[in-house]
């Protein structure tokens, strides 16, 4: 099966030593895989990191890169994806930094404050129940309806198949409703 | 069609799924941040110094990196690595210094008669020691 890759003149540009193919390749992929990696780690740092290193290895790769096996996006992705796991192996998660900053000290007597306020208790919320799924149910909660990839594109980048990120999101899904200290959130 | 378990298609049926309408608004409330330019000119550094600097790097680069860009984008390669280590020397620097300190007051505290006659004896025997060696 051959797949039409938006990349691939660039990647032949790249793999003959033109830098330029390689702005337009994080121009057209960075920010998407800036997204995962933050959702995934909670660092802008970390991530800018994971990303930079993501497209460092694009240099390499694109001198071998074999045409028509996969889009080179879905390889970007899946770079992003176990370096995320490297991460989220060695550091703590998302949202432990924030959770003391982010709320404001004082009550807010602005219309709409409280509301407000309510909100972000119900992101925080969200993003610590995130973090305590394992790392790919996270992944595919992350990719799948946070990033609006399709779901073979997802299963694509994590390395699995469609049945098993469907699993996935399945068991991720479950849990974040069984969460209690999400349900109390939600409820409100 | 997706094997969903019994629970999502309850969720889904009724059409009020409080799970997705909020990660639907976690979404909007906080997007995620883009990819910077300056670690794009970091991965265009190292592209550049891949490719020996040839054609398309002023003209491909994000924006056109000045010889001071290039240089701080490589001074932060170059130092963010190294920052963590500074931090851990400084650290252990400074619990060093107060060891130390601690043991240099309990060093200099007065002795009593005890301890200052057996300091005496002490001095005595290496002195013993010396002059046999001598001999």
């Amino acid at each position: 099966m051959t797949h039409h890759d938006p990349d691939i003149d660039d990647i032949r540009r790249l793999a003959r030593g033109e830098p330029a193919a390689c702005a337009r390749l994080m121009a057209s992929h960075g920010d998407r895989l800036m997204a995962v990696a933050w959702r995934m780690t909670g660092s802008r740092e970390v991530a800018e990191d994971i990303v930079q290193e993501a497209f460092i290895r694009m240099l390499d790769q694109a001198a071998t890169w074999e045409e028509g096996k996969a889009r080179f996006s879905t390889w970007l992705h899946r770079v992003t994806v176990n370096l995320c796991y490297d991460r989220l192996r060695k550091a703590s998660t998302r949202y432990e930094a924030a959770a003391g900053d982010d709320l404001p000290d004082r009550a807010d007597d602005t219309p709409g404050a409280e509301a407000a306020l309510a909100e972000t208790q119900r992101g925080m919320a969200l993003g610590a129940a995130l973090d305590r799924l394992p790392a790919r149910q996270k992944m595919a909660m992350v990719l799948v309806h946070y990033e609006d990839m399709a779901q073979r594109d997802a299963a694509a980048a994590m390395e699995i198949s469609v049945d098993a990120l469907e699993s996935l999101l399945s068991r991720a899904r479950r849990a974040l409703r069984q969460d209690m200290a999400l349900g109390a959130v939600l409820a409100d | 069609m997706s094997n969903h378990d019994t629970d999502d298609m309850k969720e889904t049926e009724s059409g009020a799924d409080p799970l997705m309408a909020a990660i639907a608004a976690d979404r909007q409330a906080g997007p995620a941040p883009g990819f910077s330019a300056a670690a794009q000119e970091r991965v265009m550094m190292r592209a550049a110094a891949r490719f020996g600097d040839r054609a398309g790097l002023q003209g491909g680069a994000p924006r056109a990196m000045t010889r001071r860009a290039r240089i701080r984008a490589l001074a932060q390669d170059l130092l963010r690595p190294a920052l963590p280590a500074f931090a851990a020397a400084g650290v252990a620097g400074i619990a060093a210094g107060v060891v130390l300190t601690q043991m240099g007051l309990a060093a200099t505290a007065p002795l009593t008669p005890e301890e200052q006659f057996v300091a005496y004896l002490d001095a005595g025997s290496g002195l013993d020691t010396l002059l046999e060696e001598d001999l």
